[in-house]
């Protein structure tokens, strides 16, 4: 077995009530590393085609990558997937924080959940011990994240580790979250519904082990290479003192905020919602997850008023999902809300794009007191915003509604409030205007779990990245390249960013350090796969296997019928000018971009689906 | 000489101390020294490459939320009423 992992994989049966534990498949891992990877490759397998994603035919697997735990800058993360009941399609979301190195040092890598237990379960790991327990008798069945967090720490000792749903999970709402760490989020693809119907309540982990290493001898001082490279990072500085909220001014500054429902990419109110405003009042402290010099994660505080709290605080998609969004300049209740989406387990990107499409729905006069129950929905009324995340996430009165999605809502509502459906493939599209960076909305587009942004994460067109797209594809792309006004060379840029992307969420990095700032990229990759598991791969190896892993999963969504006519964005986009800012007068030129990432994939014009070619070349011929 | 408004966000506010400036330059680089003259050491050590002179690495200059490297770079000539905006490293999503 290779060094630095954990070993094994559980294998845990729900309606059985079984428990097994598998070693490793290294064939697996050398085509597709573990993370996003091994996920991709093994619910391919085992998903059937034409299931309810809420049955309990539906698998859910959660996974670390070949680096989570090791001393890797940024080396926290694990992944969730499985077919996703936002969009009953491929679904997968990922976080950092410290439970995925916990289960590695526990020895396991990896865990898939098949089947459905018939009352209320959690799975608690203590190294070799691995048992299914009552939630129900453990008094966390019905509570919210962070009760789950304290009981279960108080049941099996603080130093454990717990992931869990809130009751939005236990209330199957579609884009519900699955938490861990108390404040970290899997929360898009809204894969927490998925954990509610198999009844599963949490995965608590407690790892005493050790994770060897390959190299020990140049181990350390590799080690101490990157952290000093990551250190010296001209990012580093300004990552600790705002995370990702200082993000607001700029997004305002080239036209990219999304405002009353992406209406507008700018919004008068910004500067009350901006990191300067968050740290000027609110901000308790940064904090940093498992082995990140970065630190863009914090903690804040609302000290008095009916939005007062302690806990984590919003980054940038909530600043602008649960504020501008929504036309709400109310930074307590955009602070509050957030803590409230934690707690109760709720993807925070699709909250706010749920109800900002019922506000503008409402303010298009297509929504009345009679559909809402009363709840009044005009622009920037914040006490809605707030007691709306609530009512989604119980289900209570319209709430329920929202609790399906703004797609699904559209259609039960009908009136053609689905004009004001800002997703793709029915998952609301994130924090980035795209009629102001043409490769977001490409990568909205294309991306497999739906409207992301950060499957391709194609970043280096947003501010200063000339040098890097220059080493990374050559000077004859630029300047167009690096304008984000300009549909050129975008599709080129989004694969190359698609393709390295999930092959660092197989690893278990974080996107900060190896996409924005980019400071280590595939041959630094190459070199911690050497001295961390023992791994001879090359550049090339690691940039087919990236792209593998996004042709089958592309593959997964051909099955359920994907095909080019889904890989589009709403007409606001591609046919409505810009009004304001920056962007005034721009539309996303979808259909020339997709036409250049087609022909850079090898897949065909037509269906938007791999070529036969290029399934033989990256070894998927027998996945069709 | 235009007359500009330069703003400054996160931590190259925190050198100039105030959000906004208006002031008086004919080009980028000519108002990047003035900033250098009314700011001081701190304000060149903090945004100012010493070997180039031009802006350290990932720090970015917008000229009407237009980045200056798809303009004339520092060479861009303002004219009256142009917004200028000098952001730190910052970016992602």
């Amino acid at each position: 077995m290779i060094d630095g992992v954990g070993g094994h994989t559980l294998w845990v049966n729900l309606t059985k009530g079984s428990i097994e534990k598998k070693p490793l498949d290294e064939e697996v891992i050398s085509n597709y590393l573990m993370g996003a990877g091994y996920l991709s490759r093994v619910l391919f397998d085992l998903i059937p085609q034409g299931i309810d994603p809420l049955s309990e035919k539906n698998v859910l697997g959660m996974a670390t990558g070949l680096l989570t735990g090791s001393m890797f800058p940024q080396a926290s993360r694990h992944v969730i997937a499985a077919l996703s009941p936002l969009t009953d399609i491929w679904g997968e979301s990922h976080a950092a924080g410290f439970w995925g190195a916990e289960l590695k040092f526990a020895g396991y890598d990896a865990i898939v959940f098949t089947g459905a237990s018939t009352s209320p379960v959690y799975l608690n790991i203590k190294d070799d011990d691995v048992d299914l327990l009552d939630a129900e008798e453990a008094g966390i069945w019905g509570k919210d994240v962070f009760e789950t967090d304290d009981i279960l720490k108080e049941k099996h000792g603080k130093r454990i580790r717990t992931l869990s749903i809130g009751q939005a999970g236990e209330n199957l709402v579609r884009f519900a979250a699955i938490m861990n760490d108390r404040d970290r989020a899997s929360a898009r693809s809204g894969l927490g519904a998925v954990m509610g119907s198999k009844r599963l309540k949490a995965v608590s982990v407690r790892g005493t082990g050790k994770l060897t290493v390959a190299d020990p001898k140049n181990y350390l001082k590799q080690i101490d290479v990157f952290h000093k490279r990551m250190m010296a990072n001209p990012f580093t500085p300004g990552r600790i003192k705002y995370g990702t909220t200082s993000l607001v001014e700029l997004m305002q500054h080239i036209g990219r905020l999304p405002s009353y429902n992406m209406r507008q990419g700018v919004f008068d109110g910004f500067e009350k919602i901006s990191g300067d405003a968050i740290n000027e009042k609110y901000l308790v402290k940064a904090r940093a997850d498992f082995s990140c010099l970065q630190r863009c994660g914090r903690y804040t505080a609302v000290r008095s008023g009916p939005y007062t709290y302690e806990g984590g605080a919003p980054e940038f998609e909530t600043q602008s999902a649960m504020g501008s969004r929504c036309g709400n300049d109310n930074l307590e209740s955009v602070l509050f809300g957030h803590h409230l989406a934690n707690q109760y387990g709720l993807d925070t990107i699709s909250l706010g794009g749920t109800i900002s499409w019922a506000m503008e729905a409402w303010d298009e006069g297509l929504l009345t007191a009679d559909d809402t129950g009363g709840v009044d929905l005009s622009w920037g009324n914040h006490e809605t915003v707030v007691r709306l995340t609530r009512m989604i996430a119980m289900r209570e009165g319209f709430g329920d509604v929202l609790a399906e999605g703004s797609a699904r809502a559209a259609q039960k509502i009908g009136r053609g409030t689905d004009k004001f459906v800002m997703a793709v493939k029915k998952q609301e599209i994130a924090g980035q205007e795209p009629r102001a960076q043409k490769s977001m909305g490409l990568a909205a587009a294309t991306a497999a779990r739906g409207a992301d942004h950060l499957y391709a994460f194609p970043v280096l067109d947003e501010a200063g990245f000339d040098e890097e797209i220059r080493e990374r594809f050559g000077k004859q792309y630029l300047p167009e390249m690096a304008d984000r006004l300009s549909p050129k060379y975008k599709g080129i840029m989004v694969k190359e960013c698609e393709d390295y992307m999930v092959m660092i969420e197989s690893v278990g990095l974080c996107k900060y350090g190896t996409q924005i700032p980019p400071e280590f990229f595939y041959e630094d990759i190459a070199v911690a796969l050497k001295i961390h598991n023992g791994l001879e791969l090359t550049k090339r190896d690691l940039q087919v296997i990236g792209e593998r892993i996004v042709n089958l999963n592309r593959l997964f969504n051909a099955r359920l019928g994907v095909t080019r006519k889904d890989d589009c964005l709403p007409e606001r986009l591609t046919k409505e000018k810009a009004p304001l800012g920056p962007p005034a007068g721009e539309v996303v030129e979808l259909d020339a971009m997709l036409d250049e990432y087609y022909t850079e994939r090898g897949w065909d014009l037509k269906t938007g689906l791999p070529t036969k070619d290029t399934l033989e070349r990256l070894g998927l011929e027998e996945d069709v | 000489m235009a007359q500009v408004l330069v703003k400054f966000f996160a931590t190259v506010r925190e050198v100039t101390g105030v959000k906004s400036l208006e002031l008086e330059a004919e080009t980028v680089k000519e108002l990047l020294q003035s900033l250098v003259m009314t700011y001081g050491d701190k304000f060149k050590d903090t945004v100012i490459d010493e070997n180039t002179g031009n802006l350290k690495q990932f720090f970015s200059c917008m000229v009407n939320g237009k980045r200056i490297e798809l303009l004339d770079g520092y060479d861009t000539v303002l004219k009256d009423k142009d917004s200028v905006a000098l952001f730190p490293p910052v970016g992602g999503g």
